[in-house]
């Protein structure tokens, strides 16, 4: 089983406002302590025009990172992809994967904030073909010589060829998300999952079924296959310490950051539940908290385990709710490295 | 005079594996040796690529030379270009240079199907959006191209969205933009927006002068005395003599000079001058004073000419940055002391690289 420090988002919260010129160079730290103690990638993520400064441009911060560490991967969990032009956003990639020497992993998303697709003024409507017309036009790039033209509703380019081409062939990819379309997207494409971090290990064990499945009727190859699931992650040497430090900070992140920020929470009506319904908002808040694995490392280790019985080969590990100080993410991240890592090598 | 080095391509060539390794090294190299700035381009005629993700890589490598990016502008929407130049400005502690040319070169132009004349105006109201993304305040833009926010009736949860504001904010309180313009037009229009011109490495000298003097009389008298920046960008290789620097220079610069009506017939050598500089440390030096007398005073010198061999760049960056920036920078060096060194020990970058010089 391989384990991702991820995903960082640089953001200068209410809780803990810092200079952004400080989050990235903690971020070039905290990616050499990731490679330094055997994760196997470090990720970042990305949200646009929100107070706090979050990451928005993930592949120029990963050309730092490339040229910063030497050999963890280093990859986007989740480029929201529907939102960038292709083009522009191939080229970056490939100039990170081959500044790396072929470490780029490319986690896709489609984003969900109404905020984000109407500044650029882009359909929201509009996202699940335009993540897939990307896929496609990523593939087509990266797997012909010559110049090719796309001409499709949403993308159009005359004799483009792929400059610089990625080192890897293609770079690794997978889908992130939540729901069983996700799956059977990433399945069509014969593609990886790194799915969201509110998941429960029964739904995870439900939706790798269903991206099996998926891949069957697709009559596409997923076998090795990386399939991974973030959490919301917090180990010290006892429980107790542990969730003191976690989860105040993550209830200010559920609450705060991605309920009244990004607005990702909706009721099953698909309304968005905010201040005018605080009751509601503070049990899907709660439900975000209480998702997150965080003890012990005897604890840790036991929920890592439904995971891994769940079928997921893979963990994203997110250590940094954007208010903890860097010692106290390196100290976590070092216990779960040498306490708890080594149960899982394969 | 100031000394950038650059624009590196952010492709050195198709497929070249080590390209990017040597382009870190020769950065690093440039801010040891004194330049003041190192450049990364895109989309000229040698390669695509990302010039954002490059300079952030170089970030990393160098602490206090400013990076300077040529991003194509206004083929794609310009948060792109903002967000990417925010964050690149943070991740090198506030040394960005934004240098955008104001005419994408022709591949990307027939890539996304803009004619000329419409991506320059692309190009401005891009320009004026990334200026805004950049400043502190939220703000609204209804322009011929994009619309911002755009109002869609479908996001119905953006509805009170009615401003913008790109976060994080680049470090720097303004990033310094220098517009590379098309023509005097450009340069007038960069004035107009209170923007330094830099002049690009086709451009002949005489046009240069020109082109500067349109834009500081632009400017008007008060905003010129502070506007003192005139940088150009040139195609430069030196070597221990002329003849050697033009045996390296020759068929790099076959590829980069322009060519065509007004650009001179004939040979290399006829077409280079006015535009790339050639030769030995005494010769680039004079031909140095002569766009210092026309008002150029910071000069962006491209030594990774294509198909040149890493160790000739190396080369020429030491000539330059020990051997010609001297004389530019240490203004008031007395001029017996900087005879007698060349009189007596010859010319001391040699000696320094019959040992240091990696070939």
């Amino acid at each position: 089983m391989k384990f991702g420090a991820g995903y960082w988002s640089m953001a200068g919260t209410r809780l803990r406002p810092r200079h952004h010129a400080l989050l990235y160079d903690e971020m070039i730290r905290d990616a050499q302590a990731a490679e330094r103690l055997g994760y196997s990638d470090y990720w970042l993520v990305e949200h646009h025009f929100w107070y706090d400064g979050h990451i928005n441009a993930e592949l120029t911060a990963l050309g730092a990172l490339a040229a910063a560490t030497d050999t963890i991967g280093i990859g986007t969990s989740c480029l929201l992809m529907p939102l960038h032009d292709p083009l522009r956003a191939a080229e970056m990639a490939a100039t990170v994967d081959r500044l790396s020497g072929g470490r780029l992993r490319l986690v896709f998303g489609l984003g969900y904030r109404d905020e984000e697709y109407d500044a650029f003024g882009i359909s929201r409507k509009a996202r699940a073909p335009r993540l897939e017309r990307s896929i496609e036009l990523l593939d087509a790039l990266w797997g012909t010589d010559g110049p090719i033209d796309v001409a499709n509703k949403h993308f159009t380019y005359t004799g483009i060829e792929a400059r610089p081409r990625p080192l890897q062939q293609r770079p690794l990819m997978y889908l992130g998300g939540f729901v069983p379309k996700t799956v059977e997207r990433a399945a069509k494409y014969g593609i990886g999952l790194q799915l969201g971090p509110v998941i429960s290990a029964d739904q995870g064990r439900e939706l790798v079924a269903r991206y099996h499945e998926a891949a069957a009727e697709f009559g596409t190859d997923v076998s090795g296959v990386e399939i991974g699931i973030c959490r919301d992650f917090w180990v010290a040497p006892t429980t107790v310490e542990a969730r003191r430090v976690a989860r105040p900070r993550l209830f200010h992140y559920y609450g705060e950051t991605v309920a009244l920020g990004w607005k990702l929470f909706r009721d099953p009506d698909g309304e968005l539940i905010y201040l005018d319904r605080p009751d509601l908002l503070r049990a899907y808040a709660s439900a975000g908290v209480d998702a997150a694995i965080v003890g012990d490392p005897d604890t840790v280790g036991e929920e890592i385990m439904k995971l891994r019985d769940a079928g997921f080969t893979y963990v994203q590990l997110r250590f940094r709710f954007d208010s903890q100080p860097a010692e106290l993410i390196h100290g976590a991240m070092e216990l779960f490295a040498s306490d708890v890592m080594p149960a899982f090598a394969d | 005079m100031k000394f950038g080095l650059g624009p590196f391509p952010a492709v050195s060539a198709q497929d070249d594996a080590d390209g990017y390794r040597t382009l870190l090294e020769h950065a690093a190299l440039a801010e040891e040796e004194g330049f003041d700035s190192v450049w990364v381009d895109e989309g000229n005629q040698f390669g695509g690529g990302s010039p954002f993700v490059l300079a952030a890589a170089i970030a990393t490598r160098t602490r206090a030379a400013r990076i300077a990016v040529r991003p194509v502008v206004g083929l794609t929407h310009p948060f792109y270009t903002a967000e990417d130049g925010a964050a690149l400005d943070n991740i090198a502690n506030g040394r960005l240079i934004f240098a955008p040319r104001e005419l994408p070169p022709p591949g990307p132009l027939t890539a996304y199907g803009v004619a000329p004349d419409e991506a320059r105006e692309r190009f401005w109201e891009a320009l004026e959006v990334v200026g805004r993304a950049w400043a502190p305040d939220a703000f609204a833009h209804t322009g011929r191209f994009w619309t911002i926010p755009a109002g869609l009736p479908e996001h119905t949860h953006a509805v009170e969205f009615t401003k913008v504001s790109v976060t994080p904010k680049p470090a720097q309180p303004t990033v310094p933009t220098w517009v590379g313009a098309a023509d005097d037009a450009g340069a007038l229009r960069a004035a107009a927006h209170g923007l330094t011109v830099l002049g690009e490495a086709s451009d002949h000298i005489d046009a240069l002068a020109q082109r500067f003097a349109a834009h500081r009389a632009a400017l008007g008298e008060a905003a010129a005395r502070f506007a003192t920046l005139r940088p150009a960008i040139r195609d430069m290789v030196i070597a221990e003599t002329s003849d050697e620097a033009w045996r390296i220079a020759t068929p790099a610069l076959e590829q980069t000079l322009p060519t065509g009506v007004g650009t001179g017939a004939g040979s290399v050598r006829e077409r280079a001058a006015g535009r790339a500089v050639v030769g030995d440390v005494d010769t680039v030096i004079a031909e140095l004073e002569s766009y210092g007398a026309i008002g150029v005073n910071y000069v962006v010198c491209r030594l990774a000419l294509p198909g040149l061999a890493a160790a000739d760049v190396h080369r020429s960056l030491l000539l330059l940055g020990r051997g010609v920036a001297p004389h530019f920078r240490m203004f008031n060096l007395a001029p017996a002391v900087r005879a007698r060194t060349l009189e007596e020990v010859g010319n001391p970058m040699i000696g320094y690289l019959s040992v240091q010089d990696p070939s």
